[in-house]
């Protein structure tokens, strides 16, 4: 059975908006309603979701914590579908927002280059970090003490963490229960492939017994994961036009699950000065509007889209 | 693998009947997903089916001026005590 410990919540969301964990940071562990007979209870939240879905997540965090007090927000990576909640949970709970490192003197910034909210045609509300963790840190949450490591790969700054005591793993968008995220690093000519191995040798080391990831539901059988990981960056290997080809699509499925439905013209218009997806292109070797089409036809193809005329609608 | 999140990615809460306009889940259903086991994810997907009927009805009940507040939406759904309207939409 997939038990996490009393003192831990994992809501699992979508693929726009990342999975949260929970924890209550004070003993016992308490969750509404109970929460609300003794406040004043403290609570630490990894990660927030896309700025589209941020009065659900707010909803959602509030559901669990009743009047108790959200004192922290930590987050793996600041891709926009994982800190997109920050801004409107620092406002309305007041937490603190600690973010990678690596990442402390572009939020400080507000760099929307570095954060890659500009070439990806993402929106992210701005926000403040309090503070910074990075690989080596520990810190204690949930009635566990969390180890902070680096996990490259899908974003050079990411991190993840680990309980050794309960055996749980936060794995981000470093191993879902069937892959991974996007290795951006290799479409702008950086290296991601050989991080990506690295971190899933890591995790292997880590040996987890509960995995937590950024997207999609929680597992145990981590063999079977890395497994399925590991043919897949095999893939990726072999066949070179294999991530900047899934990188585009990803970002155009990204887009449809914001915006719902889309002028095709006008979206490849918009998109075509997204600096992402002109490196895509750039590897690929073709023109970036024929390459769009091509992935709205492959999403609609599998059913993840529609298309009526001019029109693109997520499905 | 794990049953699907039944998310479509709308997640807005319809102030009215407390379900989100996507997925038809309650705030307690999506909050508790991650957590569930393979029955009680079951059971929802169950709950969402007879919702779906149950928000045909409401929704064509509110285009003709008899929305009762949801009132009526949960007992009738369970009880399949449905009328032939509901299946219209």
């Amino acid at each position: 059975l997939k038990r996490l410990p009393e003192a831990i919540r994992f809501i699992e969301r979508d693929w726009l908006s990342c999975n949260q964990v929970l924890m209550c940071d004070s003993s016992p562990a308490l969750w509404q309603p109970k929460a609300d007979l003794h406040a004043p209870l403290r609570y630490t939240l990894i990660d927030s979701g896309y700025s589209k879905h941020q009065a659900l997540t707010l909803q959602l965090v509030k559901h669990w914590i009743g009047s108790g007090r959200l004192s922290r927000l930590i987050n793996t990576h600041l891709h926009s579908d994982h800190c997109g909640g920050n801004a409107l949970l620092a406002e309305s709970t007041g937490c603190a927002i600690y973010v990678p490192q690596a990442s402390l003197a572009d939020v400080q910034a507000w760099d929307r280059v570095a954060l890659s909210y500009a070439g990806t045609g993402q929106y992210c509300p701005q926000f403040k970090a309090a503070g910074a963790l990075k690989p080596g840190d520990t810190f204690d949450a949930g009635g566990l003490l969390w180890q902070v490591h680096a996990a490259p790969g899908h974003d050079a700054k990411s991190l993840i963490f680990f309980a050794p005591q309960e055996g749980i793993l936060v794995s981000a968008d470093a191993l879902w229960e069937n892959g991974f995220g996007i290795l951006f690093p290799e479409l702008v000519g950086d290296s991601g492939m050989a991080e990506q191995e690295a971190v899933l040798n890591l995790i292997e080391a880590l040996d987890p017994r509960l995995v937590l990831p950024g997207h999609g539901a929680m597992f145990e059988d981590v063999t079977a994961a890395l497994g399925r990981a590991r043919s897949r960056l095999t893939a990726l290997r072999e066949k070179p036009d294999r991530n900047p080809r899934n990188a585009i699509k990803a970002l155009v499925k990204f887009a449809l699950l914001e915006h719902e439905q889309l002028n095709i013209e006008r979206f490849i218009q918009t998109q075509s000065e997204t600096t992402i997806n002109l490196a895509s292109a750039k590897l690929l070797g073709r023109p970036l509007p024929e390459l769009l089409r091509t992935a709205l036809n492959d999403l609609a193809s599998i059913g993840a889209a529609r298309i009526e005329g001019e029109l693109a609608f997520n499905v | 693998m794990s049953i699907a999140s039944p998310c479509i990615s709308v997640c807005r809460m319809d102030g009215a009947s407390k379900l989100c306009e996507g997925c038809l889940r309650t705030i307690d259903e999506i909050a508790s997903w991650g957590g569930m086991s393979e029955q009680e994810k079951l059971m929802v997907c169950d709950a969402i089916e007879h919702r779906k009927v149950a928000h045909a009805r409401l929704s064509a009940d509110v285009e003709g001026g008899r929305y009762d507040g949801g009132k009526s939406m949960e007992s009738e759904a369970v009880n399949g005590n449905l009328s032939s309207r509901a299946n219209k939409r």
